[in-house]
């Protein structure tokens, strides 16, 4: 618990710091491409056009509509509640890695550094939802009243999958080879999760590992907020407990990782 | 009264050494009884104790390798000693060259952004925008990023910018060798400003008459060990003396010389200590708690079915 209350402490500590620091990695990472922060919907919408084009236009057969919502829009949830986990774990990774020009420079809290990449994601997958909101509202897909689903995917995502970057940011300092694996692990989960397949057609074997999918979890809950008729969030008691069991699990190793190699951090990079 | 500004007391910085990236990877997780006796550590700084008051301006003097970055970098707070206390009191503003500032944003945007980083409020940056791009001397420059920057351009900004967050404690680490003549007598100018109010500075230079008149103290690091420290006199002279005699020695000798030294900070393996609330234990119980947890939901899905 004492490094659970150290970690909130420092977050205190520097949440000006946070907020200011993300839009100077914003115009770091922007300044040199011509359309800017125009990509940050520009990215998403293309990868899964390109989806589209390949699941949803008949090359592998004609995709039927999920629960009355057409393909391409359980396409797009997908995709961009995916992305959002994705760059999240990948980003969030390597945080403090990507930032040694600054750690071996001054002295400075890792585990902002986190907190920065996080709030970037945030804000990029808030701007990309815009167009979804848009889309549901337009066709009335549910009662408006299932938007507030999105915070508690926000809130869900951000907890999951800022446990799994303490640990990972820690490693990947530790052991740069980790950083290979994690991209062959994010498409695996990719795949597992139902991003392109929906969960009506799948396996029964499948379903049940769905079930205990901490990423399916957070997708269908995005796809539920926006797409989906039924009032309640998705999944059953079970599953919320598991979720954040898992979460808290995952949060509590993180800290511990982080915090014994924090003061090293700066050996291993030179 | 007078204050302590930098204690040290007792300070090792130890590195591991190790032989192969296996070795390197196993260490992590397990060691055994005869590789724990047989590890050793590189001992970069050892059992260095000094005080330094207020308004001292401390030279550093020491052969390549002999520790004055790692010993800058501790006072810095970059990196945590192996063993022993550091106490610094007061802000710190380390001048490495272009140290901390971003290659893609411009000259402006990097002086918000490494102010920023030294806790600076929006209103408090504004005050000192103007006179930061005025110092820095870099003319239309200051538009472009910084990607296009000369060496010496670079090190003007952030000499600009470092002097202007006025710290208590200020470390300038070989900055001023880049920048022209007329550049470095700025810096020298201001360095004296910075030290008629009272503040500490450290200083690293090899041109030891640059330190000569910068500083009233010395210390002198000699392979990890503190072979002298004092007034800067005494320290200047003891230290050209050492040169000049190693000078003289032949290449050869040269080499077995440093070798030797090196030879002798290569000791015991030396550990840093943990937090306290970091425990194995503690981890080892919570795992096993989550795996139980794991198998009576896996238990409950298998009846289910």
């Amino acid at each position: 618990m004492s490094l659970f209350r150290m970690f909130l402490k420092e977050q205190r500590e520097n949440l000006g710091l946070i907020w200011k620091l993300n839009i100077y990695d914003y115009k770091t990472m922007y300044s040199r491409q011509y359309l800017g922060p125009i990509w940050i919907i520009l990215m998403p919408v293309m990868s899964a056009l390109v989806l589209w084009l390949v699941f949803g236009l008949g090359i592998r057969g004609v995709r039927e509509p999920v629960q009355d919502i057409p393909f391409i829009m359980h396409l797009l949830t997908g995709i961009f509640s995916f992305g959002f986990i994705s760059s999240s774990i990948t980003g969030g990774a390597s945080a403090i890695l990507d930032k040694q020009n600054l750690m071996t420079k001054m002295k400075f809290p890792a585990s902002v550094l986190i907190s920065i990449k996080s709030l970037g994601n945030i804000m990029n997958v808030t701007i990309v939802t815009s167009i979804i909101l848009i889309v549901s509202i337009w066709n009335g897909y549910t009662d408006p009243i299932t938007y507030i689903g999105f915070f508690y995917f926000l809130f869900a995502t951000v907890c999951f999958t800022y446990a799994i970057a303490l640990t990972l940011s820690a490693t990947v300092v530790v052991v740069r080879d980790v950083k290979n694996i994690l991209g062959a692990f994010i498409r695996l989960a990719f795949f597992m999760s139902p991003v392109i397949w929906s969960l009506e057609s799948a396996n029964p074997l499948m379903q049940v590992i769905t079930a205990y999918n901490p990423f399916a979890y957070l997708i269908m809950t995005y796809r539920y907020t926006f797409l989906y008729e039924d009032l309640y969030i998705y999944g059953g008691a079970t599953q919320h407990i598991y979720f954040w069991t898992l979460t808290i699990f995952l949060f509590y190793i993180g800290l511990h990782v982080h915090y014994r190699f924090r003061n090293r951090f700066v050996d291993y990079m030179r | 009264m007078m204050t302590y500004k930098v204690v040290f007391e007792n300070v090792t910085k130890a590195f591991e050494v190790k032989n192969s990236n296996f070795s390197k990877l196993k260490s992590l997780f397990y060691r055994s009884k005869r590789e724990r006796e047989n590890a050793k550590s590189f001992y970069a700084l050892n059992n260095i104790s000094f005080v330094v008051e207020e308004g001292d301006s401390v030279g550093i003097f020491g052969l390549n390798g002999s520790g004055k970055s790692t010993l800058l970098d501790l006072i810095g707070g970059v990196t945590q000693p192996t063993k022993g206390k550091i106490t610094v009191n007061g802000t710190i503003s380390y001048v490495a060259i272009s140290a901390g500032l971003e290659n893609d944003l411009t000259g402006l945007e990097n002086i918000r952004y490494k102010c920023l980083m030294h806790g600076l409020n929006n209103r408090e940056i504004d005050e000192l925008f103007d006179s930061i791009v005025e110092y820095s001397e870099l003319g239309e420059f200051i538009n472009q990023p910084l990607r296009v920057y000369s060496s010496g351009m670079r090190s003007k900004l952030g000499f600009a910018i470092a002097i202007h967050m006025d710290p208590d404690i200020l470390i300038i680490d070989e900055a001023l060798s880049v920048g022209d003549k007329t550049f470095a007598n700025k810096c020298l100018e201001s360095i004296k400003g910075f030290q008629e109010r009272g503040k500490t500075l450290f200083f690293v230079s090899h041109s030891t008459g640059t330190t000569a008149k910068m500083c009233n103290k010395a210390i002198w690091l000699h392979f990890g060990e503190m072979k002298s420290e004092g007034t800067i006199e005494e320290i200047i002279h003891e230290y050209e003396s050492f040169v000049e005699g190693f000078n003289q020695l032949t290449k050869e000798e040269q080499v077995q010389f440093k070798d030797k030294m090196m030879a002798s900070q290569t000791k015991p393996l030396l550990k840093m200590p943990k937090l306290e609330a970091v425990s194995r234990r503690t981890l080892l119980n919570a795992t096993i708690l989550y795996i139980i947890f794991m198998l009576a939901t896996l238990y409950h899905t298998w009846v289910v079915i």
